[in-house]
């Protein structure tokens, strides 16, 4: 284990990213290191951990902004946005479930270097579709910004959304800046017992092709839905669909009651009340149904009306579980028994549907190697390289994090 | 210098006629526009002060027909211009006189619209409204609305990550696409993302969006539906000043509430809007804010309350709500023909910077210090909920010279823009227009560093050139870049 690199300003960053370059070293570029188990990994590269950058340096609640230096932690920003009723509306993942890791972890220039958004990314985008500026310094030591504190800007090219999801490979970035929205005033779910899969994905299409603006829509088999409902319901030994709407209590007797008429014929739906709702949901940030199993865990993002035909296809191929976020166009798969934990026929599936899967987690039965990201065609890795080289040249920020030679 | 004696140095040589000749072999000869009649109607766009005739204009029928004509502008070395609906107003699709102008309104298609995935591909050619009018009685519609939206084509509103009034909600352009069919400057047809959300590996859907043309020529969308609110109605305000009216906007977000899009006009602008449109505006206040809350009829109502008692905090003179559909139509007219309206009055130069909102009241009286000192008249309209202003400047076009002053005194409004926290252009693009204010609110580094982007998608610069960047840091970045890179192979 290499010592740890932990700059403190920007100057401290860009003379050890030129250091790193003259040396031909290369550094891993982390947070807090909550994501260090997902993607690939180098014991080749230098640990430089960016958790001193830690400010809140701007928050307008009235223009629902807030900036932040990338180490700065999670809970300190909610803390922030606490008092003003105002939150982050991609309801980001939180892996400490699922790693065994402690929990209230995580900065914010890693949530959105990766861009794992939950459940609400259906109704209100992404973590990506929030980042509206960023000041970065690339693998050449050259500092640079793009977009800034107000939340239209199109001038120029939009390096701020590039940094979403490239995994600290193209630059680090020092500052980010958010756009927030204001807090829902209250929370209710519908939930659905004992539905088969394709049942489940059309009452969920029916609900979001509604006017009401469902904020959440899974569907968790048997064997995922218990982890998520404890404290929430009596727990039957069902496969639950759930669905959420977000607004003043009157709309959501209003939204609700709509619903339910709608949705009569899939049977009866349960109503779910706020401290349960929000229980229910924090479960499913936390991936509590995917936690303390020694599986291998897939998420893929595909075309919600393939998601049924692919989930099938990977079950009769592969020991696995299938559970439905984004009202199916998000796939939880937990795979066992598998040498390359699905791999080659999940990947070939998906590619066909459209979409991709991402290998969170290994599980306990891999014993291939398996890329933790979905394989790009010629023509993408080839831009996707070309993209490296124009802003890390020389390799020095997170080699082969993503891929090999990126 | 003014865009304008800038462009008349990049005169190139002339065109190749191979060029015409190789373009007569891959298209039928109605698909090319030489004479010079049909040229002319490809001059300008919305930013008609400047004309430019071009070369040849190529009207494909295909993402194929595309992918030909780069090839043969990556033979010649020949720079393409691709074009819309030619709404931009930031002289985005201005030809160059020795460019291929491509232009894609006969891509017109609807090619498949899927509900069942809240998606719908289509070819770049297809108007922005038409997309929600193919989908509107399924309950669907496509959410970003600029005011071109009846004539303006989805890839130029790819190109330009386009707005519109109710992006405070649904986010812009670049929120509610999903995936792009792309031609490279080469000739090679790529695909971006598809009818799936957050695409694997780097987000290139992130920078072809807002790229204005300059990394590829955009074929093909797949863009997000969204379900259709049960209704949607306005509510007007009007206050004897504009710090009122801002410090109401700001109270409104801060409390919590997200109305799907908030509009201020300055008395000048509600004068002409309402002689215009007729849209009952109140002509004794001195600005106006249009609220507009989606939902059901009741859901409207409490919303509209809650903004009322927000907004008495401030002293509004003025209040009306939308209660029926056709008095919603009718504030909205007036909005939506703003534009025009004052286009009858006189010609104006449309500003498109935005800036913390918090900054309203000192920009606007800044706005008018300005312009009162290049003594022009001025009306502001803008998105007030995201800060995106719009002074509209009035001048005479057919003075001499009263361009490049009026090019000066919207300089300097971007100037204080960017000096108030915010940027140059909110959603208009940088096209010629702002090409050489980028420097306002970019260092040289920034701009290196996307300009590293455009040379990595379009090697020889062919591609839209001289739009975006400014012309001598372009220069001076392409030199040192083929430089350095003969270096590395020597």
């Amino acid at each position: 284990m290499q010592d740890m690199l932990t700059p403190l300003v920007d100057r401290d960053l860009k003379d050890m990213i030129l250091d790193a370059k003259d040396k031909g070293n290369s550094l891993e570029i982390l947070g807090h290191g909550t994501k260090r188990m997902i993607g690939r990994y180098s014991e080749k590269n230098i640990p430089l951990t960016m958790r001193r950058f830690s400010e809140v340096t701007l928050y307008e609640p009235s223009e629902l902004v807030i900036s932040a230096r990338a180490g700065t932690p999670l809970t300190e920003i909610e803390r922030e946005l606490k008092s003003y009723d105002q939150h982050l509306p991609f309801e980001y993942l939180d892996f400490s479930r699922l790693f065994n890791t402690e929990p209230g972890y995580g900065t914010v220039g890693s949530l959105f270097a990766t861009n794992f958004s939950g459940s609400r990314r259906l109704l209100k985008g992404s973590a990506r579709d929030h980042l509206i500026g960023v000041k970065a310094i690339n693998g050449r030591g050259e500092s640079f910004s793009s977009g800034g504190r107000v939340m239209k800007n199109v001038a120029g090219y939009d390096l701020a959304k590039l940094m979403a999801n490239s995994w600290g490979t193209l630059a680090v970035m020092t500052e980010v800046t958010i756009k927030l929205l204001p807090k829902p005033p209250s929370e209710c779910t519908l939930f659905l017992y004992g539905l088969e899969e394709d049942i489940a994905l059309e009452a969920l299409r029916s609900a979001i092709a509604t006017p009401y603006e469902v904020s959440g829509a899974v569907h968790l088999n048997k064997a995922h839905a218990f982890p998520c409902l404890e404290g929430v319901t009596y727990v039957q030994d069902k496969a639950v669909t759930a669905i959420r709407l977000e607004n003043t209590p009157k709309s959501l007797a209003y939204r609700s009651e709509k619903i339910r008429e709608l949705l009569s014929a899939f049977g009866e739906l349960f109503y779910i009340d706020e401290p349960e709702s929000k229980l229910f949901w924090q479960n499913m940030r936390q991936l509590a149904f995917l936690a303390d199993r020694d599986d291998a865990i897939w998420r893929i993002s595909t075309s919600p009306q393939r998601a049924f035909q692919s989930a099938r296809q990977i079950k009769k191929l592969v020991d696995s579980q299938v559970s439905y976020d984004w009202g199916g166009g998000l796939l939880w798969i937990s795979t066992r028994g598998v040498a390359d934990m699905g791999s080659s026929d999940i990947r070939r599936i998906i590619a066909q549907a459209g979409g991709h899967a991402t290998l969170i987690s290994p599980g306990t039965d891999a014993t291939q190697p398996v890329s933790p990201f979905h394989p790009l065609d010629p023509a993408h890795m080839q831009l996707t390289k070309g993209l490296k080289s124009m802003f890390d040249p020389a390799g020095v920020l997170n080699p082969g994090r993503m891929y090999d030679g990126v | 210098m003014g865009i304008f004696s800038k462009l008349q140095d990049k005169i190139k040589s002339a065109i190749p006629r191979s060029v015409i000749r190789d373009l007569s072999e891959i298209l039928k000869p109605d698909q090319i526009v030489l004479d010079q009649a049909g040229l002319q109607a490809f001059e300008t766009d919305a930013l008609t002060a400047i004309q430019v005739l071009p070369f040849v204009v190529v009207m494909p029928e295909s993402t194929e027909d595309v992918a030909a004509i780069a090839k043969i502008s990556h033979k010649y070395d020949v720079p393409m211009v691709p074009r819309g609906a030619g709404t931009s107003l930031a002289g985005g699709a201005i030809p160059l006189s020795n460019a291929i102008v491509v232009c894609l309104s006969r891509m017109n298609r609807i090619l498949e619209i899927d509900l069942m995935n809240r998606s719908a591909k289509v070819q770049a050619g297809v108007t922005n409204l038409a997309i929600s009018a193919a989908v509107d009685r399924d309950g669907f519609f496509y959410a970003p609305d600029p005011s071109s939206q009846l004539s303006c084509t989805i890839a130029g509103n790819v190109a330009m990550n386009s707005g519109g009034a109710h992006c405070l909600k649904y986010g812009v352009t670049t929120h509610n696409i999903l995936g792009v069919k792309l031609v490279t400057a080469e000739g090679q047809i790529l695909e971006f993302g598809g009818s799936f959300l957050d695409p694997a590996g780097y987000d290139f859907l992130s920078l072809i969006v807002g790229s204005e043309g300059g990394l590829g020529i955009v074929t093909e969308a797949t863009v997000l539906l969204r379900a259709k609110p049960e209704g949607a109605r306005p509510l007007l305000l009007g206050f004897e000043t504009h710090e009122q009216a801002g410090d109401c906007v700001a109270a409104i977000i801060g409390k919590g509430y997200l109305p799907v899009a908030i509009e201020f006009m300055d008395k000048p602008a509600i004068k002409a809007c309402e002689e215009h449109a007729h849209a009952g505006y109140p002509l004794d206040v001195e600005a106006l804010l249009i609220i507009e809350f989606e939902g059901s009829n009741d859901e409207i109502d409490a919303s509209f309350q809650q903004i009322l008692r927000i907004a008495s905090e401030f002293n509004p003179v003025h209040k009306r709500i939308a209660s029926t559909e056709e008095e919603a139509a009718a504030i909205w007219l007036g909005r939506k023909s703003a534009f025009g309206a004052i286009g009858r009055i006189s010609e104006y130069l449309c500003m498109d910077g935005v800036i913390p909102l918090s900054k309203l009241s000192h920009v606007l009286s800044k706005i008018t210090e300005i312009c009162d000192t290049y003594k022009f008249k001025v009306s502001n309209i803008f998105h007030a909920g995201d800060g995106n202003l719009h002074p509209l400047i009035l001048y005479d076009a057919n003075r001499t010279g009263e361009f490049q002053r009026v090019e000066k005194c919207g300089a300097e409004i971007l100037e204080l823009c960017v000096l108030a926290g915010g940027c140059i252009t909110g959603e208009h693009g940088v096209g010629l227009e702002k090409r050489d204010l980028m420097t306002l609110q970019f260092d040289e580094t920034d701009l290196v560093n996307q300009m590293r982007v455009k040379l990595l998608f379009d090697p020889n610069w062919v591609l839209n050139p001289d739009k975006v960047f400014p012309l001598e840091l372009a220069e001076t970045f392409r030199r040192d870049e083929s430089s350095s890179s003969d270096g590395v192979s020597a």
